[in-house]
């Protein structure tokens, strides 16, 4: 087996994509041409630099390119909201009672309500891990899975939370109106698109990863900033429910409707724990110790 | 000088060199060598991780050239390149003059 056979399996091995493995084949082939006798270094260790060099870059670049795309989608959905809430007197949990609906509306709206949450905690989690660790040359691979999960569950959330748009004007066709069904439907469309387009890239980071070894940190890491001392992930996960319960209670108040406000806050508070339980060491806020 | 006194500063060399003209890996290496008098001993194969990661950072560009029948990939500066090789110079100053103040 000759060296470039041999760096070329390594590569293969790494991951590293057809097209960029075949440049670094012919620029390892023209050195040798040039200097047949070149100290290339071990093909295995070679491969791992490049895994370590390019992985690391594209795992980053997958997590601020998600927490853009999300961003977009988000404020394309607050904006549809905020327009029905003030031109048609539609509310994501108020409508269903003032006017029929089909069957499946309350269940895909209480999807929509959470998988845009989680959508929104994974984007903002994956933007602060890619952004702590934005000097570093090369990061630890279980650093690059977490950024890949978070901006995948990310991208996922997003995307079926647009998809919840026109589901929406669907279910409250009167109360929606032409404009705003109109509406819904281009902006999800071109906001899936946009989520749609960075997937590529998420996709690519989760089949190219340093090879670096290394503990991934959690939430509080990602937090650190922002945290006082010895807070761990689960009293976060607590903090951040009981706040949600008390925010969610106190809006009931104002609207003149307490108990419907302190259910909301339950039930999102209960959502909250629940979903750091499922998902809480596959996006890396906590970890198996 | 070794490998691993090279750690943190490739980046810096290597951006230097091309700063100057258009060069494909191989020549990179060899005006590394030329330049350190010889005295760079780096593993030659390590040179190209840094190559292609200075490209996707955008302080590099490459193009294939065809130089006597064959293909190969010419690197240049860009002007973010030159921006970090100016900040790779301040810093390198800032660490041998400290270093040279307590060696000395």
């Amino acid at each position: 087996m000759t060296y470039l056979n041999a760096l070329e399996n390594e590569l293969t091995a790494a991951g590293i994509p057809g097209g960029r493995r075949r440049r670094i084949l012919a620029e390892f082939a023209d050195h040798l041409h040039e200097d047949p006798g070149a100290e290339l270094g071990p093909p295995a260790e070679l491969a791992r630099q490049f895994a370590d060099e390019l992985g690391t870059r594209l795992a980053r670049k997958s997590a601020f390119a998600s927490f853009a795309a999300l961003a977009f989608a988000g404020v394309g959905l607050v904006a549809m909201f905020l327009a029905a809430g003030r031109w048609r007197g539609l509310s994501l949990y108020g409508a269903h009672r003032q006017v029929t609906t089909p069957t499946w509306t309350m269940p895909i709206m209480l999807i929509v309500a959470l998988v845009a949450q989680v959508a929104f905690v994974a984007g903002t989690l994956a933007l602060l891990r890619a952004w702590r660790l934005r000097h570093q040359r090369v990061i630890a691979r279980a650093d690059a899975v977490v950024l890949a999960r978070r901006s995948a569950v990310g991208l996922l959330c997003g995307a079926m939370t647009m998809a919840g748009l026109p589901a929406i004007a669907l279910a409250f066709p009167h109360t929606a109106g032409h404009t705003w069904t109109v509406l819904a439907w281009a902006v999800a469309a071109v906001a899936v698109i946009i989520l749609a387009s960075v997937a590529p890239t998420v996709l690519a980071s989760a089949r190219l990863r340093p090879a670096s070894s290394g503990e991934s940190a959690d939430l509080t890491a990602d937090l650190g900033r922002w945290l006082p001392a010895q807070l761990t992930p689960t009293r976060c996960a607590l903090l951040l429910a009981a706040a949600i319960v008390a925010v969610m209670a106190l809006q009931g108040v104002v609207a003149d409707d307490p108990y419907d406000g302190i259910a909301r806050g339950l039930l999102d508070g209960a959502a909250c724990l629940a979903g750091f339980a499922v998902l809480g060491r596959y996006l890396g806020l906590r970890t198996a110790g | 000088m070794k490998a691993e006194e090279l750690k943190g500063h490739l980046d810096g060399l290597i951006l230097s060199v091309v700063s100057h003209e258009s060069l494909h890996g191989y020549a990179v290496i060899e005006a590394l060598k030329a330049r350190s008098g010889g005295d760079l001993a780096l593993p030659e194969g390590t040179v190209y991780p840094a190559l292609h990661r200075l490209e996707a950072d955008g302080m590099l560009k490459s193009e294939w050239s065809t130089a006597t029948g064959r293909r190969r990939r010419v690197y240049s500066i860009t002007k973010r390149g030159l921006k970090e090789l100016g900040a790779s110079r301040e810093r390198w100053r800032l660490f041998s003059s400290t270093i040279e103040a307590v060696l000395a």
